[in-house]
């Protein structure tokens, strides 16, 4: 076996015992051989550097592929809860600041003032009725003897606690009708100023109603502080 | 042919799904794995690596062709061993307790990589042509034998494989001392 075969073989793994000595020997003493064979074995150990080094390099790559999708997770998952974020603050917002939300948290129906109710009193039937059932929060059934009222009796009152019935069934557009069609005694004036300033809020004309709160808040009258913090929630 | 032999075989074609799917589906389970160690996790990643450039390597020399546990197992003994290995060079452990010998399949060239000699090869390799490095990478990091590269490489006789690959060891030489006289 020639010297360029047996390296061949021992490279191969493959030399057999007697081979092995022989390659051992030539180790020892002849030093081209040995020369060519140390070159050959760095020339193994370098070409697997290098092998090794590409595979790393494609490894890491996937590492980093890994990581850059988890980082496009994390963040998909931070743009998903600040879109969910707003969407709620957004909808808290408006629930708290849309202006017919705000006046319903204001409106309460003006009290019964004209006719306390008492038992056995026959006379006014009509009347008694009437606010027995707007007491009793029937404004629908309210609403019509109030109705007939102001056709019967054309009286502030009656107007007034149509309007309030009106407002208290969300019948905005007519409650607005009855409101700004008279002109009102000084009893009623200054609260159906009030409601006005309120109903004006659900048909979202916030400037109007604005006016009309600044012009109460202006004269101290009816129910003045509710309408300066009604204002400030506005603004 | 079994599961493993599949992917034995998909690794020894060096396929890039199999190698990137593997990498994918151990990792969980060895970063888990080798908690216990104290290493942190680049260091982990790291060995993880290697223990994946191993196992290909490995399998394209024909070492996994008669593997008996599954790849995982193979992978993940292979890894340990690299654990253990790391440990004791940073004096954590004083010995091998009880591991798995994997001498013989891997042998981490990590001091040749200061060598000079080493240095100059790896800078006149790529300067070689196509054919010779792929001879040369087939014959000494592949351990193919030189029946099997007549084969491969479609060459009329092992006599004409052998005398390409003295060849191309003899213009290596060349491109070196050309560098070295620069």
């Amino acid at each position: 076996m020639n010297k360029e075969s047996l390296i061949i073989s021992y490279f191969e793994n493959n030399l057999t015992d007697k081979e092995k000595l022989f390659f051992d020997q030539l180790m020892k003493t002849d030093k081209s051989f040995a020369d060519a064979v140390r070159f050959e074995e760095k020339t193994k150990i370098a070409l697997t550097i290098e092998a090794r080094d590409e595979l790393k390099s494609r490894l890491q790559s996937y590492e980093a592929q890994r990581k850059q999708k988890s980082r496009l997770q994390k963040w998909l998952y931070v743009a998903a809860s600040i879109v969910i974020l707003l969407g709620i603050s957004m909808f808290v917002f408006n629930q708290q600041s849309s202006p017919s939300q705000l006046s319903a948290a204001y409106f309460k129906p003006y009290p019964n003032t004209v006719a306390p109710i008492v038992r056995g009193d026959e006379n006014n039937l009509d009347n008694q009725k009437a606010f027995v059932a707007y007491e009793s929060g029937n404004y629908d059934e309210a609403l019509g003897m109030f109705e007939k009222l102001t056709k019967n009796t054309q009286e502030d009152y009656a107007f007034f606690y149509q309007a309030m019935s009106l407002m208290a069934s969300k019948k905005y557009d007519a409650a607005q009708e009855v409101l700004t069609s008279r002109t009102w005694s000084e009893e009623y004036r200054d609260k159906a100023n009030w409601y006005l300033a309120l109903n004006l809020l659900h048909l979202n004309q916030v400037n109007d109603s604005r006016s009309i709160l600044e012009e109460i808040v202006r004269s101290q009258s009816y129910n003045h502080k509710l309408a300066a913090e009604l204002l400030k929630k506005l603004s | 042919m079994k599961e493993t032999e599949r992917t034995v075989a998909l690794l020894k074609k060096d396929d890039e799904k199999t190698i990137r799917d593997l990498y994918n589906e151990y990792r969980p389970g060895f970063l888990l794995f080798s908690n216990r160690y104290g290493l942190d996790k680049n260091q982990v990643l790291d060995i993880y690596q290697d223990a994946i450039i191993a196992l290909c390597e490995n399998a394209q020399k024909g070492h996994l062709d008669e593997l008996t546990s599954s790849i995982k197992t193979y992978l993940f003994s292979i890894g340990k061993y690299m654990i253990f290995a790391q440990m004791r060079k940073k004096k954590r452990i004083d010995e091998f307790a009880n591991i798995e010998d994997f001498e013989g399949q891997w042998v981490d060239y990590s001091e040749e990589r200061e060598n000079k000699d080493i240095q100059l090869l790896r800078k006149s390799l790529p300067k070689l042509g196509g054919k010779c490095q792929e001879i040369l990478k087939l014959f000494y990091y592949k351990e193919y034998n030189l029946d099997e590269i007549t084969q491969l490489m479609k060459y009329e006789n092992k006599n004409v494989a052998k005398s390409q690959k003295s060849r191309c060891i003899k213009q290596l030489k060349d491109i070196i001392s050309s560098i070295q006289n620069e």
